[in-house]
């Protein structure tokens, strides 16, 4: 028998630290209006010293399991799939200890490394597992702690990013036409451009260079305006695709779910799209950029200001550091956020 | 100037103006350094007329065009027909 995989729950968490810009403009040199007008963003949540990737996972993957009505007990999920750029360690991956305190027992469980498009890569992966008969419901959280890498002496970056955590569970249904049912998903990459976005050290590649790495390497990078015309060229290219694909005419998507990096780049895709800014969903001026965990925050955010209907056509994509893209196309379903 | 051309300049102008908050009163020959436009305009410009004319335009072909009518002589000669 064929199967389908469809979202089921959506549950999101954001440590309670809020930034706002005015704090920042204390301690760059910037000023709040400078960060809202460049990237639409105000606030942006931070998580505490000693708070790490998988304490925000356990959170929104925990919220995700009760909105989707399943126990924290073995058997729940067949699988728990996190999509991060900040795992607890470099070694091993953070999703096993997160399926562990979840109380999900020995399930599979694995981290998904796509940047900013990971939670796109981890539904893509979670959906294929599903449709292939491997599991039968599936926990996909991109989760991330940003300030833990970011470097205090470029405020480009800091004033950008924050913390959070969003899970949804995905679960077998046998039509494709049950509302929540992953239509179809589109995912790119182009390595030749992985300076762009990136973390210089602390990798392989690393004992490449003698002596010890510029401490300053151990920061993330990003080259903001480039990454600006990829994110939208290729965000374009990879929805356009998919939306062929699936049959959907462009102008016919409701809410556009794009990864929450900069409102300038979402208004910018909506234009390339044919669609009204308004068709755009926008949560980055309250968390900021949350790179993995950025896609099922704002589809959190929409349901629970209400603006998400049952029945409607939702266009997910995203785009990060690799460089790594994704779309992915589904009929939004009745459920509650939590 | 040929038709091609003008319609092209009448177009970006209007962008210019309508879309990215550059002053009614500029020309052509207004460069964009003299504008005053916040450092991503250009950038989401580049993105526009990517989107817009099918053909891939950068931030840096931008700075190096420096004005409308430089801009328009880029797409002219990326293919770009009004």
């Amino acid at each position: 028998m064929a199967h389908f995989a469809a979202l089921v729950g959506l549950g999101s968490y954001l440590p309670p630290r809020r930034v706002t810009n005015e704090e920042l403009a204390t301690m760059f040199d910037t000023s709040a209006e400078w960060i809202a007008t460049r990237t639409g963003i105000r606030a942006r949540h931070w998580a505490a010293p000693g708070v790490a990737t998988s304490d925000l996972a356990v959170e929104a993957g925990h919220r995700a399991l009760k909105s989707a009505n399943l126990p924290l007990e073995p058997g729940a999920v067949d699988a728990v799939v996190l999509a991060t750029t900040t795992p607890d360690h470099p070694c091993p991956a953070t999703a096993p200890q997160v399926a562990a305190r979840l109380g999900l027992g020995t399930v599979a469980a694995y981290d998904i490394a796509a940047v900013c498009s990971g939670f796109v890569y981890a539904l893509a992966t979670a959906s294929a597992q599903i449709t292939a008969g491997q599991a039968r419901r599936v926990l996909v959280i991109g989760a991330e702690t940003y300030s833990t890498i970011l470097n205090p002496a470029d405020r480009t970056t800091s004033v950008i990013f924050g913390d959070g955590a969003g899970a949804v569970v995905l679960r077998a249904v046998p039509d494709a036409d049950r509302p929540g049912v992953i239509l179809g998903v589109d995912l790119g990459s182009d390595g030749s451009r992985q300076d762009l976005i990136t973390i210089p050290a602390g990798g392989s590649r690393e004992r490449s260079t003698p002596g010890e790495p510029d401490p300053q390497d151990r920061y993330f990078t990003m080259q903001g305006k480039k990454v600006f015309a990829e994110a939208v060229n290729r965000m374009g290219e990879s929805a356009t695709a998919l939306l062929d694909r699936v049959g959907w005419p462009a102008g016919s998507v409701d809410h556009l779910v794009g990864h929450q990096a900069n409102i300038r780049i979402l208004k910018a895709l909506a234009q390339r799209l044919g669609l009204p800014e308004e068709r755009a969903v926008v949560n980055v001026d309250r968390v900021g950029n949350t790179s993995a965990a950025s896609i099922p925050l704002a589809l959190s955010d929409a349901v629970a200001a209400g603006t998400l209907p049952s029945g409607s056509r939702v266009l997910l994509t995203a785009f990060g550091g690799g460089l790594t893209w994704g779309a992915a196309a589904l009929t939004w379903p009745d459920l509650s956020a939590a | 100037m040929s038709t091609q051309t003008q319609t092209l300049t009448d177009q970006l102008l209007k962008m210019m103006t309508v879309q990215y908050g550059a002053p009614e009163d500029i020309t052509a020959g207004t460069s964009f350094d003299a504008l005053d436009l916040d450092s991503l305009v250009i950038v989401e410009v580049a993105v526009a007329l990517t989107g817009r004319y099918g053909v891939d335009v950068t931030e840096e072909e931008l700075h190096e065009a420096g004005d409308i009518a430089g801009t328009v002589a880029l797409l002219e000669a990326k293919g770009v027909r009004a």
